[in-house]
């Protein structure tokens, strides 16, 4: 998974973990989960064609990696909502699997940011 | 940190539907020092709103069951009065969408990520807006308090000069007045009454200034007048009592300019006063044009007491004169276009048709047609008075029942002393008692008559010592009231006192006036031999012959009883008046 490229915003990442105190593991751990739960639901709304669920749960992941400073996977969803919204299904068999592949590394890293944080 | 901001604590409705930004938005408003509530979805905002009434609304606008774009419009429409800013979570770019948001009721955005500074600084701004807008709301209350009690007074204000400044005769028909509403809130007044000497005043005042303010200075006016006309009191002493009030109560720069006139048809002579006012017209039936009547006073309320000097007209009158006044609202009116009605338009309107019963209405007609919808000065007063005998009022039922419990059986001695008899007339004193006799009020211009004629009686012949013989020819009239006033003034012993008694009968009553002078007394055998020269000829008894002696003549024909005790400087008369008597 070392070949995927991804773009997270560790400084942005750091002040939500000054802003949530105490609260900034359940905030990763409710990110993960929320967005383990839209990627399943495009997962299976793709091969059935649903674009509606598609653009409104792309929408909402796009909107959880902004905040989290997650914006390269933001943009993929971001990508993908426009799709789904313009009726286009062609690339979401592709934008599914980048999704996938981008969340997989960028909750990794979120989880050695609760184990180990930041050493400054 | 958060102790700081405690007082300023905003409820703050969070609805997003993804939960790691809900928890994002909560943290930024707890550490901001307020209270978060939060919803999922539009359905359980509008239901969070309605529970905890927040101060400001997030809303997502892409949400599961109900978007932020109706939730935001169901919540604007719970809160008509106050404002509840809603900032609109977005990641939308699109123009069109955030136009929608607008017009649903979104005041602000909030854009992903989210960013503690952004909205705290939007929460303050949009704070400052509520704030404003509660102080608006509070104000708006207050002036609409303001405006309710301002109309109450008005409305008051408005009764109690109706009540006094209608209280006299202006509903004789041979008096025609107009004064648009506008004129008597900003200080026109008009009062008109009998006096118990037969006479009538009409006072037109136009006071300075605009509003309440002017139109306070009009009870004193109307009030004085009205009290000091009823007692008998002339037009130079009433309005110098007027000129001293004003010119005591009305602060420096506030006066009342005003035109008075004084009618006695009997007597054939008015006698007009003009301070500040627009010339008045008097219609001349005889030679059908106007005398124009120039207003050679300064206002009333401007001079002191002391300085206060009173220039009167004195004019011939007949019957079916005319006669015409009114405020400078009329000259000033303007049209649509600022020009004014003008003296020469209305001289002309008066000229074209001297002295036409249907003048008054022609002049008030054209003032409005040159108003038109202008309305800006709509400030008019014009009176015109039909000079004819003034027809006999019946006494109202009211004053009737207001006198029940006066005076009914009593006495009164009035001893007036050498420094009192040079200026002072004690006649509207004497008219003021018998005014608070039930059945002598009725009587009272009859009264005064025979009170004058008696007074003048013990003052000319009794202390002056005249002789009535004097007044036997035009130029010997003069002469005596020459030397009457010569001798008044150089007078240096003499007194005259006066008796009232009154007794009630049972259909009436009977007042006994005796007066008493300081003189040597008179002769009574001559008067009564004048007196018969006279009740046998009375068709050569002409007015200009006979000044002297009609007096006596008419103290007889009103009278019951006529006693003239010796040595004929006390004289003695009944007066008896019946209760169905018609007046």
């Amino acid at each position: 998974m070392s070949d995927i490229s991804y773009d997270l915003d560790l400084t942005l990442i750091e002040g939500l973990r000054e802003l949530l105190e105490d609260k900034f593991a359940e905030l990763i751990e409710t990110f993960k989960t929320d967005s383990a739960r839209r990627i399943a639901l495009i997962a299976r709304a793709v091969p059935a064609q649903d674009l509606d669920v598609v653009s409104q749960e792309a929408h909402g992941l796009k909107g959880s990696c902004r905040n989290l400073g997650a914006n390269s996977l933001a943009a993929i969803c971001d990508q993908m909502e426009q799709d789904a919204n313009a009726g286009d299904a062609s690339q979401m068999e592709q934008l599914l699997t980048a999704i996938e592949q981008q969340f997989a590394a960028i909750a990794a890293v979120m989880d050695d940011l609760l184990e180990y944080p930041n050493s400054d | 940190m958060v102790t700081t901001v405690k007082n300023s604590a905003l409820t703050v409705l969070i609805a997003e539907d993804s939960a790691p930004d809900r928890l994002i938005l909560e943290s930024i408003v707890k550490k901001s020092g307020h209270i978060p509530v939060v919803a999922a979805d539009g359905a359980q905002a509008v239901q969070a709103f309605e529970k905890h009434l927040p101060d400001i609304v997030l809303l997502d606008v892409l949400m599961p069951v109900m978007g932020g774009v109706e939730a935001a419009k169901i919540i604007r429409g719970q809160t008509q009065d106050t404002i509840v800013p809603i900032i609109f979570l977005t990641s939308l770019s699109d123009d069109e969408s955030l136009v929608e948001c607008i017009e649903a009721g979104g005041d602000d955005f909030l854009t992903k990520p989210y960013n503690r500074v952004v909205l705290e600084s939007k929460i303050k701004a949009l704070t400052r807006v509520r704030e404003m807008h509660k102080t608006m709301v509070r104000q708006k209350q207050t002036i609409e308090l303001h405006n309710q009690h301002l109309i109450r007074e008005q409305t008051v204000a408005k009764q109690l000069y109706d009540k006094i400044a209608h209280s006299g005769c202006l509903d004789l028909n041979i008096i025609k007045y107009y004064m648009s509403p506008q004129a008597v809130f900003n200080g026109d007044v008009l009062v008109a009454e009998v006096g118990p000497a037969g006479n009538m005043m009409i006072l037109l005042g136009d006071f300075t200034g605009h509003g309440l303010p002017a139109a306070i200075g009009s009870m004193p006016l109307a009030s004085t007048f009205y009290g000091m006309v009823r007692k008998g009191f002339s037009m130079l002493d009433i309005l110098t009592e007027i000129n001293s009030k004003l010119h005591d109560i009305l602060p420096i720069g506030f006066f009342c300019c005003a035109t008075c006139i004084d009618v006695n048809l009997d007597k054939r002579r008015l006698k007009v006063w003009s301070g500040g006012m627009p010339d008045s017209m008097l219609y001349k039936v005889s030679t059908n044009s106007y005398e124009i009547i120039k207003a050679k006073n300064l206002p009333l309320g401007v001079l002191s007491e002391k300085e206060f000097k009173c220039q009167e007209m004195r004019l011939p009158l007949e019957p079916c004169d005319r006669f015409f006044m009114w405020s400078d609202g009329i000259v000033e009116a303007r049209n649509e276009d600022g020009e004014m009605f003008g003296d020469e338009r209305l001289r002309r309107l008066l000229e074209r048709r001297p002295g036409s019963p249907g003048l008054f209405d022609e002049i008030i007609g054209q003032v409005h047609n040159h108003i038109g919808t202008s309305d800006k000065d709509d400030d008019i007063s014009v009176i015109e008075l039909d000079v004819q005998h003034i027809p006999k009022r019946p006494a109202a039922d009211e004053t009737k029942k207001i006198q029940e419990g006066h005076l009914q059986d009593w006495a009164f001695s009035f001893y007036l002393a050498t420094t009192s008899l040079e200026k002072y007339d004690p006649l509207p004193l004497i008219i003021n008692l018998i005014n608070d006799v039930p059945g002598l009020k009725e009587r009272s211009s009859t009264l005064y008559t025979v009170l004058a004629e008696l007074y003048a009686n013990a003052l000319e012949h009794g202390v002056l010592g005249l002789s009535s013989e004097l007044k036997a020819t035009p130029s010997g009239f003069a002469e005596f009231y020459d030397l009457k006033h010569a001798r008044l003034s150089a007078l240096d012993e003499g007194n005259i006192e006066i008796d009232l008694q009154h007794k009630l009968h049972p259909d009436g009553g009977e007042l006994t006036i005796r007066i008493l002078d300081s003189g040597a007394g008179f002769d009574f055998t001559a008067r009564e031999a004048e007196s018969k020269v006279e009740t046998t000829s009375p068709g050569q008894s002409g007015d200009s012959l006979n000044f002297h002696g009609r007096g006596f003549d008419l103290l007889e024909s009103i009278c019951d009883r006529i006693v003239v005790h010796p040595p004929g400087n006390c004289v003695e008369v009944a007066f008896v008046w019946k209760r169905d008597d018609v007046l």
